[in-house]
């Protein structure tokens, strides 16, 4: 529960509180070894470490530029309980993959172990869960309110269910990626060479695919629950603002059913960002994970090695009939203006005329040219049109 | 406004009259021989108009023989009746009193006709005799005997007791100070306005009393034997100007109490206000080491402890949510109490249970006069207050009833988001108080206060306060009093979640508690004040069962358990008089608490972490068996030596024990908190505390100064590890680990309580730090290294002031400013799985922005005429006037990949509130 929910109540009566950016006045920063070991039986991926060094959070500009670190030069390996071991080799920096025939197998233990500048890191005995059947992807309109700037959003929320057949306490984690539709406003007549304009179409760039990783921490546990069942477990939010629900958006869920030391750790991070701020906030800590330092060393470490069943399952929803989309702003101007004259307008612009005036409107490219806001034309093998 | 200009002229006229008063004795001539002393006193009316009141038996044997032209008529009553050792006084140059054996004042010129009837002393005989007086408004002195002749014994010391009251509505006086004028002798009146004060017999003295909200009384005392004296104070009715009180308030000075703030009705009144509402608890925490760890918080911290360490006694019963609205406003409706005692160090012996204070709430006991009534209403709340005399003079009832009117508001907006949200609460009292015959008095009293919450439809919050007690008090001869107390509290508090259909629940849990206590105070020797008593109080903690709610809720019931705790002690202290500057108080209390079943204990295994998957074991205890014994000796020692009459240095030892804590492992109370009693697995913490104060009075006792320094530690101090989530889980002791706090301070306090201007200011230093660090590598909290507690701000600064500008007109402001709570930043952040995450320094290694606040009140009162059916008064107050954004908290989220930081303020902008204030009677009625 957010408490910080209570505040809009307090709003009412007190007609006072509010919530506004802020810049710490300290810059202190603690570097830690993080670990991650993120494992599952998806034949298609290779089984990949990361080991960098935190960041700092300077001036907790988001647009700092320091980035964690990624620390090269470390000897890992995988060891299943039945004595195989899967070594890794450094790809990247920082970056570790196992041969393409290591996949985990259901009901064995696994352990990762990690010997960088001295120090040994390694997990306990992870035992590799079987994947649970996704029972149902669904969605529904909600109306989400940002406790930050207090604006009220409305959109799609998905929900999950899941269960396992044997008796027992299941813990999931869902890894998502969506992709979706969408195209941009404005359809060019011409193309601006530099010199003329040259009649010209923008309808391959008009309407584009665009993927993209949903971040944030999607758990769930059975535990306390008389079932061994997930009912609608709340996934990913998709907000009406920008252009995702705009034409046909597609959510792919990825469901690892996890063990409870990972679980733990990843419940810690979410308790963390949910509990953060209101009245009623936990005490923040440090959350370590389950990789340790096994030397003696003062160096801290933070880690998770997860080792997953994994399934997954992909949902489409159209644009919503029950609230507006809010796309990007576009708009057009003319062009031979003293506003816009033509030196003004770069090579290869598109345009379009307006036929009333028969002046030129123009816009900024990525009003003509998804691809310019990341979009993609080929159409991916799972799309299925409406 | 031209009467009242008129009334001011008149007072005016009035008190120069009084100072104009000189006696002049008038010359006589008169040749007259051997005539009776009655003869002559008529010959004097007659001839001069001079009255002259005597006893004839007094006089029967004195002849009179005068022959002269001018002859002074003193040196004629000089020579008449000084050698028979009878007094006599002129009062005026045409009224002279003989008084017989009596001694009087020198110049006891503005003296009060007040007839009050004395009680009869436990012989039957008249123990007070009033005699003459004058008419003044400033000062009152009336001469009374108490005892009888016939037990005079001059070496004895006798005890000079009784009960304070308010002349207007019979309430008892609190804290009123009883002086033995020029001694060092007082003592401040209980909370019933009783008071006990050894007195050597046979003497005669002049006695002071005097309190913040009455007119000084002066009595002249002749003491024969033991007996007592009942005291009708007259409240101030006028601050005229012209009267400077200099009453004689020494008890900061001379009394033994240190780390000891009491505030009344009158100065509660003065204090601006947030939302139109009265809140004790913020008044509290104006005063030096008194903390919150931020607005809208429930609770406080006082010196350096966490909130559950306080005692919130209301009448005497313990209360244990004192937060209405998740601690926005408090839980005690203001027009009812009286004032409080918040005891932070020095506690007497009869008091325990807590670590941190104890804080007393008195209410009124109702009007035994006449019927009364009042109310006010804020944009928040209304509330009503009536009482009501049930036998004149004798016995009175009196409610009060508050409620906020938010969900009326709240169902009048139509905005989308909050239309679901409800709340409101509400709170009752009530309270009877007889008069015995018997010198004795019974209260009985009830309270309840509710608080119902819904946001949106997915959570409902209700929790609800019961209370009653019975409190006897009875003299005992002279010498002792008693006071005995029946307690019953029940606190229960209910959550529903209905966030997700599949785990909606709900729970209620309830903390159930009965108590008796007795206690006996007396002087059994001279020097010696002794207190004795006993308390045992029987608690039943109901944890509650969290229950599937709902069609679709598949969530198991988890069965949180009971609890039950029996804690009693036994305490004994005295105060010891070594000379008359050095005062001792020694005491003792011995507290027991056994851990009752039934209950099932784990068994953990050895040498292991207490966590879930070492749980071996479970052992059932029936009903009523001991599970766990825990008891200790808990030491109360003060000395206080007197340099002179305005100027004391003390020093106290105290030692507590708790036995009771709250589950809370979030900042500020929340209202899902639940109780815990101490068991096998959680020894009680104990606490020592150590403080030297010096306390001087400036510019005739208006001003008292103070400075004390503490040092309290803590073992045993109860925390919760990293993440512990203790709303689900019934072993509490998988959550928790026992450290120790040090807690240290200075607390300065210059304070003006009478004049125009009144108020104080305040400076607090305090730390308070924690450790963690068991011997096994799992009993560490923040790796074992110190860390200071989320309420622990080093500097608190508060100024309170109240300026009366007219008698209608009053402005007051508080300036407040302190440190900023510790709290943990991150240091860092890592990606994991794609998403920012970022990583936590050590516990509250850095502190959010320090905070200040101004508040600015104005109050208008109606009109002063006296003779009025209702009087209503208007306060208008701005709550942080500078609209300064206070950090409550701050925190990190990360925002569409970005990390950013927000400040969260609860208060943000002036907040402006009008509260209209009303009650039956004058101005005056209190």
């Amino acid at each position: 529960m957010r408490l910080i929910n209570i505040l809009p109540l307090l709003i009412l009566l007190l007609l006072g509180s509010c919530i506004d950016r802020f810049v710490p006045d300290t810059t202190r920063y603690d570097d830690m070894i993080f670990i991650e070991c993120l494992v599952n039986n998806d034949t298609t991926t290779r089984s990949r470490l990361l080991i960098s060094q935190s960041a700092p959070l300077y001036t907790y500009s988001e647009h700092s530029n320091a980035k964690p670190q990624k620390l090269s030069g470390a000897v890992a390996g995988i060891i299943c309980n039945d004595g195989n071991e899967f070594p890794f080799d450094e790809s990247a920096p920082g970056t570790y993959l196992t041969a393409s025939d290591f996949i985990p197998e259901p009901g064995k233990s696994y352990k990762l172990f990690v010997l960088y500048d001295g120090n040994i890191f390694e997990s306990n005995f992870e035992k590799m869960r079987v994947a649970s059947p996704i029972d149902s992807i669904t969605y529904k309109t909600v109306l989400d309110k940002r406790s930050e700037d207090g604006i009220t959003v409305s959109g799609y929320r998905f929900f999950t269910s899941t269960h396992q057949d044997a008796a027992g306490i299941s813990y999931y984690r869902w890894s998502m990626d969506a992709t979706y539709l969408f195209s941009v406003p404005y359809t060019a007549t011409h193309i601006w060479n530099g010199k003329e304009t040259l009649p010209a179409s923008n309808d391959s760039v008009k309407t584009c695919f665009f993927s993209k990783n949903i971040t944030g921490i999607y758990v769930a546990s059975t535990s306390g629950l008389a079932e061994n069942r997930i009912i609608n477990a709340p996934l990913h939010f998709e907000s009406q603002y920008g252009e995702a629900l705009s034409i046909r958006y597609s959510l792919h869920v990825k469901q690892l059913s996890i063990s409870e030391s990972a679980y733990r750790f990843w419940n810690d991070l979410s308790k963390l960002v949910d509990r953060a701020g209101g009245l009623y906030e936990i005490q923040p800590f440090s959350v370590r994970g389950n990789v340790f330092c096994t030397t003696e060393s003062d160096v801290k470490v933070a880690g998770i090695f997860e080792v997953a069943g994994v399934t997954d399952t992909r949902i489409f929803a159209d644009r919503p009939t029950d609230f507006k989309i809010i796309p990007f702003t576009c708009y057009q101007q003319y062009v031979g203006t003293r506003d816009y004259p033509w030196y003004r307008v770069p090579k290869g612009a598109f345009l379009t005329l307006d036929l009333y005036t028969l002046n030129y409107l123009i816009s900024s490219a990525d009003c003509y040219d998804c691809t310019l806001r990341g979009g993609y034309t080929t159409r991916p093998p799972f799309w299925e049109d409406h | 406004m031209r009467k009242i200009l008129l009334a001011f002229s008149l007072l005016l006229v009035f008190s120069f009259r009084l100072n104009a008063q000189e006696i002049k004795l008038p010359k006589i001539a008169l040749n007259i021989n051997s005539i009776t002393f009655g003869e002559f006193a008529g010959i004097l009316n007659k001839k001069y108009g001079i009255l002259i009141y005597y006893q004839p038996e007094w006089v029967k044997d004195i002849r009179v023989t005068l022959n002269g032209d001018s002859v002074d008529i003193g040196q004629i009553f000089d020579k008449l009746l000084k050698p028979d050792k009878i007094n006599y006084w002129f009062r005026a140059n045409n009224q002279c009193f003989i008084t017989g054996d009596r001694k009087l004042m020198n110049t006891p010129q503005r003296n009060n006709y007040h007839a009050t009837i004395p009680r009869r002393d436990s012989n039957g005989q008249s123990i007070s005799k009033t005699y003459f007086g004058n008419y003044s408004y400033e000062k009152k002195i009336r001469k009374v005997v108490v005892g009888s002749l016939s037990n005079t014994n001059r070496s004895e010391k006798c005890y000079l007791s009784g009960r304070i009251t308010n002349s207007a509505n019979g309430e008892p006086v609190i804290g009123a100070t009883v002086l033995v004028s020029g001694t060092n002798n007082g003592i401040i009146s209980d909370g019933n306005g009783d008071y006990v004060l050894p007195v050597p017999s046979g003497t005669t003295f002049k006695l002071n009393v005097s309190s913040m909200e009455m007119n000084p009384g002066f009595y002249l005392v002749e003491m024969r034997s033991s007996g007592m004296l009942n005291i009708e104070m007259d409240p101030k009715l006028i601050n005229i100007q012209e009267i400077v009180v200099k009453s004689d308030i020494h008890n900061n000075v001379r009394g033994l109490q240190m780390g000891f703030q009491r505030i009344d009705a009158q100065e509660i009144k003065s204090i601006p206000v947030v939302m139109g509402e009265r809140d004790i608890l913020k008044v509290a925490s104006l005063t030096p080491g008194v903390q919150t760890v931020g607005e809208g918080s429930a609770g406080f911290n006082v010196r350096g402890s966490s909130s559950d360490q306080n005692l919130f006694l209301l009448n005497d019963i313990p209360v244990l949510n004192t937060g209405h609205l998740f601690g926005f406003f408090s839980a005690f409706n203001p027009d009812i109490i009286n004032g409080f005692n918040l005891y932070k160090s020095n506690f007497p012996a009869e008091y325990g249970g807590r670590l941190a204070s104890i804080f007393e709430l008195f209410t009124r006991k109702g009007n035994k006069k006449k019927f009364g009534a009042r109310g006010s209403v804020s944009p928040v709340t209304g509330s009503l207050l009536i009482e009501s005399p049930v036998v004149k003079d004798k016995s009175s009832v009196i409610l009060s009833v508050r409620s906020t009117y938010s969900d009326w508001i709240l169902n009048r907006l139509n905005n989308a988001d909050l239309y679901k949200r409800k709340g409101s609460f509400y709170d009752v009292m009530a309270g009877f108080h007889h008069l015995g015959n018997h010198n004795d008095s019974w209260q009985i009293f009830g309270y309840y206060s509710k608080d119902k919450f819904a946001l949106s439809t997915t959570h409902d919050y209700h929790y609800e306060n019961i209370g009653a007690s019975v409190i006897y008090d009875r003299k005992i001869r002279d010498k002792w009093s008693m006071n005995f107390a029946g307690v019953f509290s029940n606190y229960s508090n209910y959550q529903g979640n209905r966030e997700q259909e599949t785990r909606a629940f709900e729970h209620k849990f309830r903390v159930r508690s009965e108590e008796l206590k007795i206690k006996f105070t007396g002087y059994p020797a001279a020097r010696h004040k002794t207190g004795f008593g006993a308390d045992i109080i029987l608690h039943h903690l109901d944890q509650g069962i969290i229950q599937p709610t709902g069609d679709h809720s598949i969530l198991t019931p988890i069965d949180l358990g009971r609890e039950a705790g029996l804690e009693y002690a036994l305490s004994a202290s005295d105060e010891i008089t070594i000379t008359d500057r050095l005062t001792l108080y020694a005491g003792l209390r011995y507290s027991f608490f056994n851990y009752l079943g039934p209950n099932d204990i784990n068994v953990f295994k050895k040498d292991s972490p207490y966590v879930i998957e070492n749980i071996i074991d479970t052992i059932s205890y029936t009903a009523g068996k001991t599970i766990a014994r825990y008891s200790g000796p808990e030491y109360r020692v003060a000395l206080n030596w007197e340099l002179n009459p305005d100027f004391s240095l003390k020093l106290s030892y105290n030692r507590m024990r708790q036995y009771i804590y709250m589950l809370s492992n979030t900042t500020s109370i929340s209202p899902t908190d639940r109780w815990k009693l101490t068991d096998p697995f959680t020894v009680p913490p104990v606490s020592d505390q150590v403080s030297f104060g010096i306390y001087k009075n400036l510019n005739q006792s208006t001003i008292e100064t103070s400075a004390e320094i503490y040092y309290k530690k803590t073992n045993h101090i109860i925390d919760y590890k990293d993440g512990a989530d203790l709303s689900f889980n019934p072993a509490i002791e998988t959550l928790t680990l026992q450290g120790m706090q040090k807690a240290w301070g200075a607390e300065f306090l210059i304070r003006k309580k009478s004049g125009r201007f009144t108020g104080w200011i305040s400076y607090t230093y305090s730390r308070s730090l924690i450790t963690v660090n068991g011997e096994k590598p799992w009993e560490k909290i923040n790796y074992g290294l110190t860390y200071p507690a989320s309420y622990d701000k080093p500097h608190a600064l508060n100024l309170v002031g109240n300026l009366k500008i007219s008698r209608r007109l009053s402005v007051s402001t508080n300036l407040v400013y302190s440190t900023g709570r510790p709290i943990t930043y991150p240091t860092g952040y890592f990606i994991v799985d794609g998403y920012k995450v970022v990583n936590y320094s050590l516990r509250n290694e850095f502190r959010i922005p320090d905070y200040f606040r101004w508040d600015l009140s104005l109050n208008l009162e109606g009109n002063l005429l006296k003779k009025k059916f209702a009087h209503g008064s208007w306060m208008l107050s701005v709550y942080n006037v500078t609209g300064r954004r206070n950090a409550y908290s701050i925190y990190f989220t990360n925002d569409e990949g970005y990390i950013r930081v927000y400040k969260l303020s609860i208060y943000g902008v002036p907040i402006f509130t009008i509260t209209y204030n009303f009650k039956l009677g004058n101005y005056a009625v209190n």
